[in-house]
């Protein structure tokens, strides 16, 4: 392909200019902003009916040979309303041009180049620089959240710094939903990039940097990215200086963080009382239970301990940001520091971040223009354990820890857990001492970087040659004092791991624009590669002569094999896109892409994707002409097959044996089975949608129906286990995701000082398996079933407890009552981690200075089963401290109650209450995780202009945020907004969908930001 | 625009049929190597051998749950603390029960690569082709008689004449070609092929290796098809092979006054199989986590054992099965509580809770012979072995006989070899019903019991359609 691409590129470079001919006399003048004033350069001067015109040079100046009886000139500039000037005898035409307002002429980017929307076939959606200045986002994919339609964000851990889910249009691909994310044209790393705490990639850009967001959702906006557009792509361009416009702005803001609403916890005497019920059902001792959680008549022998109290807090956050920007008609620069520190609302975690931005724009001479863009940052974590039954995470053992054992004991030093029986309850674990003493540090930076060199080569064709550069490094440290009891034998421990990442793209593109009477006709045509690497290593060091030393050096000896491991893909590709319109009212689209990926077995390493999209601007038309109600309506239609490889491990398709594990000092070899014929999961995408104007652009927005049919889908198909091996990734079968989105904005009133603007998107979505390989209905047991959706909730439901002899009793597949001791294919669909609906509503309503901000973000129709309850809701069986509401329990026979009979053990005749048996969920501990959340509320008060220049400022504001203030919800757990397995790939039918995650917490900030 | 249009054309035709044969896009991984470079030499078959061992001594299989479930299952074994395991097996849950379904077949795998390339590499170093044949062949006779043991009958104590055990792989599976799916084969034919490699290990595996007894001798394998015999119920051949074993094992007998210190040595002296952990084998945490000190100590730190989980302590019946003056009683400390006996079995002694695992000592091999020399109607060799036991042991010499003699034989075994993978085989080989102790409510689990064999794995079951499950489940 090499050779190829190259000669691509030698086509482009041959490619000449279409000459003007000279005319009888000339029209000059310079183009400016109505708004501001400044020449706009690159505008569009045509003169009508022909194919003649220039563009506006640097300082907005044009000169144009025009027929001697005039004619009429058409002034054409993304962003700016069109305008039509006739010439008559004039010689000089000064034109300031109109910004247009309505969302239609808003500019986006799309890839590999910008376009008005209004000219647009696919569906693209955007978030704008001010919807989400100076709010504590962290990063900028939070912005998104709640602001798209068929785009759902949520946080998969409330840990400051760390990841989010995101997801364009639904679950379409079992093995991964990540988009492709393209920062100033670097294909960005994401995900999580540290080992101690999830450290989201994308919070190495400081979101108060970013212009724009765009979402590019359907087969017309996305199919340009090919094989990796499958699952959408974000596209996030960074603030730019403007010409003659020096800009500086600081801005600073400070907070607290505090949980939301904990688990309400049984006291000493509470589980006393239950623990000694539990006791005497089994058969034991009242005495074996006083021992161990004391009496609950005998208050000397209660403690009451509070180890959530001692373990959350109110954590606080301030951020400090400048931002310089500025240059001249040749040279225009933005620059921004910033420093950002949060606190999570419990002890020992924390995130910080240090940013450095420059971004530069230089017009050489006339042909040749350099953007760059270069950013750098730093972030260090404080992490805690979470997302699991793990007995040495805070979000575990803040509930199950027994209240009659004192962390710490009257000298203030920390006791053994539990005081009773040390060792008894969570391996000996004393929560508040392992989270205090054990170090979870992660300390990354990261640069990123792109230059494009845009040669004219003629007002028609320009060429632009783009490389860009993301770099990750990140030290996870984690440090186990030999103070705690369990790693006291270890003489303290510390382990290390790097890891490195590094993705590199670069691409030549030709971009073709030029006008011929009512044909406007442009193109892109272009090459790239790119290529990700990423390796890390480990090691364990253990006894150190004293717990404050901790360098791997300062070791006695060095536990395990130090681990590490070095992998990269590749891709490349040549594509291709044509676009049409007629008359501003037609429109059509093609693209087609051919890539080639490193991960694909040699038979199968390439493919194609394309797209077709087509719009129809019915407002242009003549018999739209005489109604008033519509100021927009275009139709908009698109299909395509684009691809996704990102389920596919680096060398899944390489037949090969790789070195694992030992014996006596033999290495050992194993297998690693390979598919070589595995080829790319095919997305066929099509996209139904109508962007509308009404009440003189009061109201506007879009409606989209979509379907996505994504077949080949990467993923382990089972093999005889009897074959030493499990399963291996096939192309497995067909998935549906399909959806409406519904998008409003509107000016809802607009009298002078008083303007209330809203925005509302909803999201209707479905999910099903289409078809699975050989015909079969299912794969395994509960894998995947046709007809379902690919995440679903598997298990039993619930029959409540019986009243005969406080049991909990269950439905079995055929819905006759048991009391477990069933086996997986027992169990049957009981609930769906798939939301039926999302979206979000946000408001701005202001008054003179003063403006108020929120938004809410909801979803519904998803349950959720809480894991938590598997300890807190045990009705006392096990060590584990209960939630209040246990209290309530099952006594004597007749009894109704929703807590059954104390049972220590919870072993009664060989069925173990907890589980229904077979890995199956039970209903007891699912509910409704549907919510409604104000996310974000922002008031903000303006000084005065009058008072602002009196002191030489530009513009001053105040203004105070609330996150996550308010939370409208039926979820039995602490946050339904994260849930671990819900999130992208992680769809285990039957496990709980939740575990002592680290929830989301309520943030409250004001600040102030001002401009010179 | 024509030319404009036949540029785009060009360009057009130029991306579609282009990048084939592109080097940027061959994948180059540097952490594995290509089968041909894999399997080239005996290195590679060497290293798929220590692959299975390795295996072996994983946490679902040797390194713990294979060894104490076989306790929990039965009567040995009381909850100390609980820390969620051993719970339900304490008490017979259903489904509560060995699984070591895939770890078996893996080794199988593993060691069937090894012996399919073999016979084409033997030629560079016949000594050592033979050693790995031996070693091979020893490791897939363990896995299958372990596999036919957990999901099978033995061959003529069938319930209900369910006589099936488990699949025998046809062969070395290299690719996906040749993974077929096949249905479970008889007990008899799994004990054929189980014994058939261990009589081809006993020719080839040398008499004695510096690496014994952490892989196996000629004498280890006879010692396993001994105890495969005595499964089978063949017990002469059983007691014939076992007193072979004691003259040509390098292992030896402890005696009474050593017994209990044996146990915390880095090597045991009555190992004739064991398998090694180096700390390479191990993550950080899953010393205090899995380990089998971690399940029979509770916290202490004079030995290392930090937070150990302490689940598993003396059943009163078992302490009651000591005579007095038996130094075996003396691996039970009580700790914590009056009640709460503790196995200084499994001390951990190597270091964060690490320690090589036995699985065939010498005294297993005078308590087979005594067996099997007592259920074939030679009490006076079985005297003889049993004696011998007893008096390493700090008891006096017994005169029992016929019955009596082998009631006080399984008394022996049972605790001899307890916390050792022996108690619930011990019940179910014989089929016996299988005691249990009186916190676990004391009602013994039937031999008829579907319960007595462990359910065929869920996954299994979907993933080939060849499967039946085990009757009750």
């Amino acid at each position: 392909m090499k050779r190829i691409l190259l000669s691509c590129f030698m086509l482009t470079f041959m490619l000449f200019s279409l000459a003007v001919s000279a005319q009888e006399r000339t029209v000059s003048g310079k183009v400016t902003g109505a708004d501001d004033g400044l020449p706009l350069p690159q505008v569009t001067v045509l003169l009508k009916g022909t194919n003649t015109g220039v563009a506006t040079e640097v300082d907005g100046t044009y000169r144009l040979s025009v027929p001697a009886d005039g004619g009429t000139l058409i002034f054409r500039f993304l962003g700016y309303v069109t305008q039509e000037i006739v010439i008559g005898n004039q010689t000089i035409i000064n034109v300031p041009m109109q910004p247009d307002v309505t969302s239609l002429g808003e500019v986006v980017v799309t890839g590999y180049g910008v376009e008005v929307k209004r000219d647009i076939t696919g569906a693209i959606a955007q978030v704008k620089a001010e919807d989400i200045e100076n709010l504590p986002l962290q990063s900028f994919d939070r912005a998104v959240q709640g602001r798209i339609a068929g785009v759902q964000v949520q946080a998969a851990s409330g840990q400051p710094g760390g990841a989010l889910s995101f997801q364009i249009r639904g679950q379409s691909s079992l093995a991964n939903n990540t988009p492709l994310y393209i920062i100033d044209g670097v294909q960005a790393i994401s995900g999580n990039i540290a080992g101690q705490a999830s450290n989201n990639a994308l919070a190495g850009l400081n979101s108060d940097d970013i212009a724009s967001i765009e979402v590019l959702k359907d087969a017309a906006a996305a199919a340009i990215y090919g094989a990796q557009a499958a699952n959408g792509v974000v596209v996030i361009t960074t603030k730019r200086g403007k010409a003659n416009q020096s800009e500086l702005s600081v801005s600073f803001q400070g907070g607290y963080s505090t949980p939301l609403n904990l688990y309400d916890m049984m006291n000493a005497q509470e589980l006393a009382t239950i623990k000694e019920a539990a006791y005497v059902n089994a058969g034991q001792s009242a005495a074996t239970s006083h021992a161990l959680y004391g009496n609950p008549n005998d208050p000397s022998t209660l403690n009451n301990y509070d180890w959530a109290d001692a373990l959350f807090r109110t954590g606080s956050m301030y951020s400090a940001n400048a931002r310089l920007s500025g240059g001249d008609e040749k040279t225009q620069f933005y620059m921004s520091v910033s420093t950002e520190m949060q606190e999570a609302f419990i002890i020992q975690s924390d995130w910080e971040r240090q940013t450095l931005r420059l971004n530069v724009t230089h017009q050489a001479n006339d042909r040749v223009k350099v953007t760059t863009s270069l950013g750098v940052s730093r972030q260090t974590q404080f992490g805690s354990i979470a997302n699991g039954n793990f007995v040495n995470g805070p979000f575990q053992a803040a509930f199950t820890s027994q209240p009659n054992s004192p962390a710490l004991d009257e000298n203030g030093n920390f006791n053994p857990y539990p005081v009773a029986a040390p060792g008894s309850h969570l391996f000996g674990y004393n929560i508040l001492q392992g989270v205090q003493q054990e170090r979870r540090e992660n300390d990354g930076g990261q640069v990123q970087g792109t230059m494009n060199i845009q040669y004219k080569i003629s007002d028609a064709f320009t060429f632009n040659a783009l490389g860009g550069i993301d770099w990750a490094a990140t030290k996870s440290i984690n440090e186990r004092p030999a103070t705690i009891p369990v790693f006291a034998a270890t003489g303290g421990q510390v382990f290390n791991q790097n890891q490195k990442f590094l993705n590199y793209n670069a691409s030549g593109t030709l971009n073709f624009n030029k006008v011929y009477g009512d044909h406007t006709v442009s193109g892109i045509a272009g090459g790239e590669i790119f290529k990700s690497l990423n390796s890390f290593e480990s090691v364990t060091a253990r006894g150190f002569s004293n717990q404050a030393l901790r360098l791997l050096s300062q070791a006695t000896n060095y536990f395990g094999a130090p681990s590490g491991s070095e992998s990269y893909y590749t891709r490349a590709g040549v594509f291709m896109r044509g676009s049409y319109n007629y008359k501003n009212k037609y429109y059509l689209n093609g693209t087609i892409r051919r890539d080639g990926s490193s991960r694909f077995g040699a038979q199968n390493r390439v493919g194609t994707f394309y797209s077709i999209g087509a719009s129809w601007r019915l407002i242009e038309e003549n018999f739209m002409a005489n109604q008033s109600l519509f100021n927009d309506l275009k139709l908009r239609l698109s299909y395509g097959v684009l691809g996704n490889s990102n389920g596919l491990g680096n060398f899944e398709a390489v037949p090969s044996f790789s070195a694992q594990r030992q014996y006596l000092g033999t290495a050992g070899q194993v297998l690693n089975l390979a598919n070589d014929q595995i080829t790319w999961e095919r997305s066929k995408q099509s996209n139904i949608g109508i962007d509308y104007a009404i009440l003189n652009n009061r109201i506007s927005g879009a409606f989209d129906f979509f379907r996505n049919d994504t077949g080949d889908q990467l993923f382990n198909t089972p093999l005889p286990i009897e074959s030493g091996f499990s399963s291996i990734r096939g192309n497995v079968g067909e998935v549906r995701s399909e959806g409406i989105e519904i998008e409003i904005q509107s000016v809802n009133v607009d009298a002078g000082d008083f303007r209330w603007s809203s925005g509302f998107n909803i999201t209707f979505q479905r999910n099903e398996v289409l078809s699975l390989p050989g015909g079969v209905d299912t794969l395994g047991v509960n894998t995947l079933i046709v007809g379902q959706p690919i995440s679903f909730i598997w298990g039993v439901n619930y029959a409540g407890i019986n009243p005969a002899n406080g049991r909990e009793l269950y439905y079995d597949r055929q819905g006759d009552l048991t009391y477990g001791n069933l086996g997986l294919a027992d169990g049957y669909i009981i609930g769906s981690p798939i939301a039926d609906y999302y979206g979000g509503l946000t408001n701005t309503v202001s008054y003179k200075n003063l403006s108020l901000d929120f938004l809410i973000q909801f979803q519904g129709g998803n349950e959720a089963i809480n894991g938590d309850l598997f300890n807190l809701d045990r009705q006392g069986n096990a060590e584990n401290n209960q939630l209040r509401r246990n209290l309530n329990y099952w006594k004597q026979p007749g009894d109704v109650t929703t807590t059954g009979r104390p049972f220590q053990g919870g072993v009664i005749d060989g069925i173990n209450s907890a589980t229904p048996g077979g890995g199956n969920n039970t209903a007891r501990y699912m509910s409704d995780a549907s919510y409604a959340r104000l996310k974000t509320v922002t008031l903000t008060y303006n000084l005065p202009k009058a008072i602002t220049t009196k002191i030489g400022m530009n513009n001053v504001s105040f203004f105070v945020t609330a996150v996550n203030l308010l939370t409208v919800t039926n979820f039995d757990g602490i946050d339904p907004e994260v849930i671990t397995n819900n999130s992208d790939t992680n769809r285990t039918a039957n496990a709980p969908s939740t575990f002592g995650v680290f929830p989301v917490g309520r943030q409250y900030t004001g600040g102030v930001s001002i401009k010179f | 625009m024509k030319k404009v249009l036949s540029i785009f054309t060009l360009l057009l035709i130029a991306t579609v049929y282009s990048c084939e044969d592109f080097s940027f896009l061959e994948p180059e991984p540097k952490d594995r190597l290509t089968r041909d470079i894999a399997l080239s030499d005996l290195n590679g078959v060497s290293s798929h051998v220590a692959s299975a061992y390795n295996r072996f001594h994983g946490f679902g299989y040797y390194g713990q749950q294979f060894i104490l479930n076989e306790d929990a299952l039965a009567d040995n074994v009381n909850l100390l603390n609980n820390t969620g395991r051993y719970v339900t097996q304490l008490v017979n849950a259903a489904r509560a029960h060995n699984n070591i379904y895939t770890v078996g077949y893996q080794i199988i795998n593993d060691v069937n690569i090894a012996l399919a390339v073999l016979p084409d590499l033997a030629a560079e170093d016949p000594a050592r082709a033979s050693l790995l044949e031996g070693q091979a062949k020893f490791a897939r006779a363990l896995a299958y008689f372990d596999l036919a043991r957990v999901y099978g009958y033995e061959p003529s104590r069938e319930v209900a004449g369910f006589n099936t055990a488990v699949v025998i792989s046809p062969e070395a599976v290299l690719g996906t070609s040749n993974i077929v799916e096949t249905a479970r084969a008889t007990n008899t034919e799994v004990y054929s092929l189980v014994k058939a490699d261990l009589q081809s290990a006993i020719s080839l595996l040398p008499a004695t290796s510096t690496n014994s007894p952490y892989l196996p001798t000629s004498s280890a394998a006879k010692a396993l098809l001994a105890r495969v015999n005595l499964y089978e119920g063949s017990f002469a051949t059983a007691a014939q092979l076992a007193e072979e074993v004691m003259t040509e094992t390098s292992a030896t007998l402890s005696n009474a006054a050593d017994y209990v210190g044996t146990f915390a040595a880095a090597n045991h002296p009555e190992a004739i199989m064991a398998f090694n952990i180096s700390t390479l084998d191990w993550s950080t945490v899953d010393g205090v986590n899995n380990s089998l000190a971690s399940m029979t100590n509770t916290n202490d730190p004079s030995r290392g054992l930090n937070s150990a989980q302490g689940v598993l302590r003396a059943s009163v019946e078992l302490l009651a099965a000591y005579e007095p003056g038996d130094v075996r009683r003396d691996l039970w400390v009580a700790t914590t509580g009056p009640n709460n006996w503790e196995a200084r079995k499994w001390n951990g002694e190597l270091g964060g809770f690490r320690e090589h695992i036995p699985i065939i000592r010498y005294s297993e091999m005078l308590l087979i012979a005594a067996e099997g020399r007592a259920r074939s109607g030679n009490d006076g060799a079985a005297l003889t072995h049993i004696n011998r036991l007893r008096t390493n042991r700090g008891l006096a010499n017994s005169t029992d006989t016929g019955a009596a003699l082998i009631s006080l034989i399984m008394n022996e075994r049972r605790v001899e070899l307890v916390l050792e993978g022996h108690r619930f085989f011990d019940f179910k080989r014989l089929g016996l019903d299988i005691t249990k102790a009186a916190a676990q409510g004391g009602n013994p689990v039937p031999y008829t019991d579907f319960r007595v064999l462990a359910p065929i794995p869920d996954n299994a079951l979907g993933n080939n359609t060849l499967l039946v499950q085990n009757p009750g489940y």
